[in-house]
């Protein structure tokens, strides 16, 4: 099982945004050296506690000239109409060609009110918008030419340029949150970020099975299907003392409580496509009981390096291809020292299980620009 | 006067587009060696050949991690509906941050008609969009909260994230080819960039004072003048000798001008706003004099660090802050060496001249 590390640009008290930024370069960078498969940044817009990140795309442009080996990815571009889906192809196949064959490319429609208000997007659009720039994105992802006669999009024949190194193109993934959306990423075909799972563990399994099923019957939308499934953590603190760890991540997890708390509650009411994320109330009474959130579902994940192997190996065997933790917000040198027990002590232990994913992974064939580093 | 680079990632169907931008990043390391400036790409969609990059905030962002003293300009963001201002805004605040401060935004309308139509734009709504997305990007920069309603955009109250570091905000320029952008330059006081003076000396002295004209009376959109003007040269070629210069660069020079001829005559048939692109016909039966190109105009710029030297000096005394140069479309070899008989015999005399 392949380990994600993910970070959005959280805050504690008192650090600046651009102290954020640039302490977020060393953790990406000990992140990179101690084997974490993967790394990636958000997409979020306007953000006012939890995020500082608006443009992965440059982020991690800058990230991938200082590591040999991590892989990147966006979690998650906005597909919305203030990205243009032939932008984010420009932008993932530079990357890729920049970074020798590392970039991989997260999508969702956005769960965030403050953001679709900010940019004038209703919520009862945002499924249709993503799905035609998902079709857009997978024409000029695989087809060598191609052309978009859509409701949003209309594209003459053209030839997307760059072309990824990664063949036959980087792995494309979604953000889901809801079992809807983890059965349309299983018909595109391509892989899913489990992303809320608050409800429950037999939610998360919900999810993943729903996926698991579809995924048999997909159409892809670009050139092959990628069976990837990934479950995210958030919250997440690692330390030799559990007491220790609970201490450090418990502000990070109550502001992120809050903060869904407020966004869900909000979208809920907005569009019966996230009417779902109501749901949240049931966790109202007890948003801020630590004990409770770590059992009760994967999504807080705080605690000793055995507790992690052991949660590792427990979302490996509900069908999870990847792990995903969002390590962020307790402060530069605590975030570091959590890194660096994950890395040493739980991800060794994780690469051991074996991957489920069946599906041919895509390969870099020509020499990229940061082969010279690797 | 400051000196800056313009590379495309222009390569031959015998390269690899791996191989050339692997180029392409080790000739930003040497420029930033060498002492240029500034530095930047391009924007262009759908195109292979004579440009391979359609995203410039990407390769920016790579290069700033290995550079530390050079700025980064995109030339340019194309400021049409298929980047979001705020977008802009938001890559190039980030930008500044991982620099240190040494992002820079060139925007343009764009004088690619098979870019305008692939994104179903319309030639005579591009100068609108430009204008547009401008106030957009400094109401972003310069106002906490800020709030837009436009024509085209529209964002309701929020904080800019991240905002950039440098004070008041980083520099704004847009290219120019024609006389009135030159002075809508001015007018709303961002810095130009004076595109194709192909058309001759007396042509650049007159976008040159359009623009200076203009900027005396700017009301700033950002409530802060940048005043900067810079002259592009192209097919750029520093040698010892103007024949070896000749040798390696006349060829980027003829093709250059072949696609100008086809892109500006095509454009320019479009709209009115771009009718003066068709002046490019008046130099269309001496596009493969090389001798007449690199004489009639500042554009085609070839020779000995003697040449540049001397044509520098011209350039400031018309105007110009800002020299910028396409190092591209020769070979590895002859970029590396251009720039570095630039930086060694030519930067150090450019950089001293100042204004009185």
């Amino acid at each position: 099982m392949e380990v994600v590390l993910m970070q959005e640009g959280h805050r504690p008290e008192g650090v600046s945004i651009h102290q954020r930024m640039l302490e977020m370069v060393e953790e990406a960078v000990l992140a990179d050296e101690l084997g974490f498969d993967v790394y990636g940044q958000g997409e979020q817009h306007f953000a006012r506690y939890v995020a500082c990140v608006s443009t992965p795309e440059v982020n991690h442009a800058y990230l991938a000239a200082r590591t040999s080996r991590i892989r990147f990815r966006p979690m998650s571009s906005n597909l919305l109409p203030f990205n243009h889906p032939i932008r984010v192809v420009e932008q993932l196949n530079a990357l890729d060609v920049l970074s020798g064959g590392r970039a991989e490319l997260g999508m969702a429609r956005s769960n965030n009110p403050y953001t679709m208000e900010g940019f004038g997007i209703q919520a009862t659009d945002t499924k249709r918008y993503r799905d035609e720039a998902l079709q857009v994105m997978g024409k000029a992802l695989s087809q060598e030419s191609f052309e978009h006669h859509g409701e949003h999009y209309d594209i003459p024949e053209r030839s997307i340029a760059p072309k990824p190194l990664q063949q036959p193109h980087p792995p494309l993934f979604m953000s889901a949150t809801s079992i809807d959306s983890h059965r349309d990423a299983a018909r595109f075909g391509i892989g899913v970020m489990c992303g809320n799972t608050s409800a429950g563990w037999e939610y998360a399994q919900e999810c993943v099975d729903v996926y698991k099923a579809g995924i048999e019957d997909a159409e892809p939308v670009a050139g092959y299907v990628n069976n990837c499934l990934a479950m995210l953590s958030t919250a997440v603190n690692c330390d030799l003392s559990r007491e220790r760890a609970l201490e450090a991540a418990r502000p990070v997890a109550a502001k992120w409580m809050e903060s869904i708390m407020g966004i869900y509650t909000n979208l809920s009411e907005r569009s019966p496509d996230y009417a779902y994320l109501g749901r949240i109330q049931l966790l109202k009474d007890r948003m801020y009981d630590l004990d409770y959130l770590i059992d009760c579902a994967p999504y807080i994940t705080i605690g000793t390096p055995e507790f992690f192997v052991e949660r590792g190996r427990q979302i490996h065997g509900m069908g999870a291809d990847q792990w995903l933790l969002r390590l962020d917000g307790m402060g530069h040198e605590e975030n570091l020292r959590a890194i660096e027990l994950i890395g040493r002590e739980v991800v060794p232990e994780l690469h051991r299980l074996p991957a489920h994913a069946a599906s041919t992974p895509p390969s870099a064939t020509v020499p990229g620009v940061a082969a010279d580093r690797a | 006067m400051r000196v800056g680079l313009l590379n495309e990632g222009s390569h031959g169907p015998d390269q690899t587009l791996g191989e050339r931008w692997a180029e392409v990043i080790g000739e930003a390391l040497v420029a930033e060696e060498a002492g240029f400036d500034f530095w930047g790409t391009g924007e262009q969609h759908f195109l292979k050949g004579p440009a391979s990059f359609s995203s410039p905030e990407v390769v920016h962002g790579f290069l700033a991690a290995r550079t530390e003293r050079m700025r980064f300009r995109p030339m340019s963001v194309n400021l049409l509906p298929y980047n979001h201002p705020v977008r802009i805004a938001e890559q190039i605040a980030t930008l500044d941050v991982l620099s240190g401060g040494r992002a820079e935004l060139g925007g343009a309308r764009s004088n690619n008609a098979w870019t305008l139509e692939a994104f179903g734009i319309d030639a005579a709504a591009t100068r609108g969009y430009r204008d547009e997305a401008l106030r957009l990007i400094a109401a972003a920069w310069t106002r906490d909260p800020f709030s837009f309603d436009g024509e085209t955009w529209q964002v309701a109250e929020r904080t800019l994230v991240p905002r950039p570091v440098q004070k008041p905000h980083p520099p704004i320029a847009i290219s120019a080819t024609g006389i009135d952008s030159h002075r809508d330059a001015g007018r709303i006081g961002i810095g130009v960039m004076t595109g194709n003076t192909s058309a001759g000396w007396e042509y650049a002295q007159a976008c040159v004072d359009a623009y200076k004209q203009a900027i005396t009376t700017a009301d700033p959109i950002t409530g802060h003048l940048n005043d900067s003007l810079g002259i592009f040269s192209t097919a750029v070629c520093c040698a010892p000798t103007r024949a070896q210069a000749r040798r390696e660069a006349q060829h980027v020079a003829f093709e250059w001008m072949e696609l100008m001829v086809k892109i500006y005559t095509r454009l320019s048939e479009k709209s009115d706003d771009y009718a003066y692109l068709g002046n490019i016909r008046k130099v269309e039966d001496r596009i493969h004099d090389i001798d007449y190109l690199i004489e009639c105009s500042p554009y085609i710029t070839m020779g000995t660090p003697e040449d540049f030297v001397e044509r520098g000096r011209r350039l400031f005394e018309m105007g110009a802050d800002e020299w910028i140069l396409r190092v591209d479309g020769m070979s590895h070899e002859a970029h590396v060496r251009t720039l570095r008989l630039l930086g060694d015999e030519v930067l150090p005399e450019l950089q001293g001249l100042r204004r009185t």
